[in-house]
């Protein structure tokens, strides 16, 4: 496993050092730390959040590489600090708007995931979504990706994936078996998009899940699940007006055991009142069935209000109150402040 | 499943329903008061509309009617013409502009425009680099570029 990450850095490092020598190549970053009182922990605590550096070069009029790496805290480390690789992307823009992309993904499947995801400062509120840590969501995915931007008067849209799915490395498949991902989307005014997006894998129970969840039932290990999640999303961003809604459907299926069906669904309303203050609320609800084998059962409800102050496009700090209601399990509040910035 | 499948019908009329009640168009203009849009002399602009413009100003279209490579240079929203820009031209207040281009980036959709602090060097990158486009102020001198007059 190490040789398999010296190598990963090592590539990485070859492309990054490949990138810098090309023209136009641009180094940028993420930054946040957080902190927190709740009434589950006797103590506040702060804590750092990731440090996320992206670079992109354009190498030729047709050949761009975009790679992003996170460190972030990790208690399984003997440094408790983690490198990981999120994104290596080399894209080919074929004809007008259309690319092929190869590389390491964020999957593009559901909206926060394509726009946001390590981009804190982007971020309209603190924490992702439910949906992230649900196992629902294949969040990065290693393979071909098909892409289509802007297309006619409404800006049409689509993305087509082909990769290793889950249970695979950024080295290897687990199986024989290739994930499917298509996002269909069109964005007719300026801060408007809208679309429907799907995922389709099928892999053995005991496969390590997405970003890191595990099965549920060791017993049930090498039960054969084919997985459809379909989706859909809105979001609109202008200088007054913030919405962003998911909903996501979760079906896994095995000849034992049956169909189960897990749903996803957050909601963020946003109101800018002064040019720099936002005003937010945000719903997110996830619901696992109670037979389902590869994820945990839970019925979980986030309920946030929350204050956004931008001091720049480049760092916000954010102030919220959260309230989460787990089923078979005591509610929590929190207090919750993030300080992001982009450099 | 089928109360789940009725969630999914209505969450999804609703998303659609939202979408249509939101009505903000924004009017790009082909004409403003002082500045002058300036591309790299190799640019076949004839007959290039407003509409087309406004694609490939906001990096929609990453290439020009004759299939060469776009290349954006604006001034940084730091100097009073980059925000004249911002406001004028892509109708945005200076952060969101600033914050349309970084996530441009982020999310991989395009390349982010060479900005700049001076006219001088704008005009001289928009004179140097192939496929180049830029906003520039009237009184500022032109030579080595073409002005490009747009159709609405």
């Amino acid at each position: 496993m190490t040789r398999i990450r010296n190598l990963i850095f090592m590539i990485f490092s070859f492309m990054l050092c490949f990138s810098l020598n090309a023209q136009n190549t641009k180094i940028r970053g993420f930054a946040n730390v957080d902190a927190k009182f709740s009434d589950d922990s006797a103590n506040a605590n702060v804590l750092l959040g990731e440090q996320d550096l992206f670079i992109t070069s354009q190498i030729t009029d047709r050949i761009s590489f975009l790679g992003e790496s996170v460190f972030k805290f990790s208690p399984q480390s003997p440094t408790n600090f983690n490198v990981s690789i999120e994104r290596l992307i080399i894209k080919y823009n074929y004809h007008s708007n259309h690319s092929i992309l190869v590389g390491k993904h964020h999957t593009p499947y559901s909206l926060w995931n394509d726009k946001y995801h390590h981009g804190r400062v982007l971020f309209p509120s603190i924490n992702r979504p439910n949906l992230f840590s649900s196992g629902i969501l294949a969040v990065h995915t290693t393979g071909i990706l098909l892409q289509g931007l802007n297309l006619g008067k409404n800006k049409l849209g689509y993305q087509f994936m082909i990769g290793n799915g889950i249970g695979s490395n950024d080295f290897e498949d687990d199986n024989a078996y290739k994930s499917f991902t298509l996002d269909l989307h069109a964005s007719p005014k300026q801060g408007m998009r809208f679309g429907v997006t799907a995922y389709r894998d099928r892999f053995q129970n005991g496969s390590a899940g997405h970003h890191g969840t595990n099965h549920v039932h060791d017993s049930l290990d090498h039960l054969e699940i084919s997985q459809l999640t379909g989706g859909a999303y809105f979001s609109y961003f202008r200088s007054k007006y913030e919405v962003l809604g998911e909903v996501h459907l979760n079906q896994n299926t095995t000849d034992s055991i049956g169909v189960t069906n897990n749903q996803s669904a957050y909601v963020y309303m946003g109101y800018r009142v002064k040019e720099n203050w936002v005003p937010y609320l945000m719903y997110d609800r996830v619901q696992v069935d109670e037979n389902e084998v590869f994820l945990n059962h839970s019925v979980k409800s986030r309920y946030t209000i929350g204050l956004r102050y931008e001091f720049s496009y480049l760092a916000n700090f954010k102030l919220e109150y959260n309230r989460v209601d787990v089923s078979e399990g005591t509610s929590t509040n929190s207090i919750n402040l993030q300080m992001a910035v982009g450099f | 499943m089928k109360r789940q499948i009725r969630q999914l019908r209505w969450t999804i009329l609703g998303v659609l329903l939202c979408s249509g009640l939101i009505s903000w168009a924004p009017q790009f203009k082909s004409n403003y008061e002082d500045l002058v849009i300036i591309a790299h002399s190799g640019v076949q602009l004839y007959g290039l509309e407003s509409k087309q413009f406004e694609r490939i100003i906001f990096a929609e279209e990453s290439s020009w009617p004759d299939g060469k490579k776009v290349h954006i240079g604006l001034m940084k929203t730091s100097q009073e013409l980059g925000s004249k820009v911002a406001d004028q031209v892509f109708e945005m207040s200076t952060r969101e502009f600033d914050k349309y281009w970084l996530a441009l980036v982020f999310e991989g959709r395009g390349q982010a425009p060479e900005f700049f602090t001076s006219e001088a060097d704008l005009v001289r990158y928009v004179s140097r680099q192939e496929g180049a486009v830029g906003i520039v102020s009237k009184t500022v001198d032109l030579s080595g570029v073409q002005v490009i007059e747009l159709q609405n």
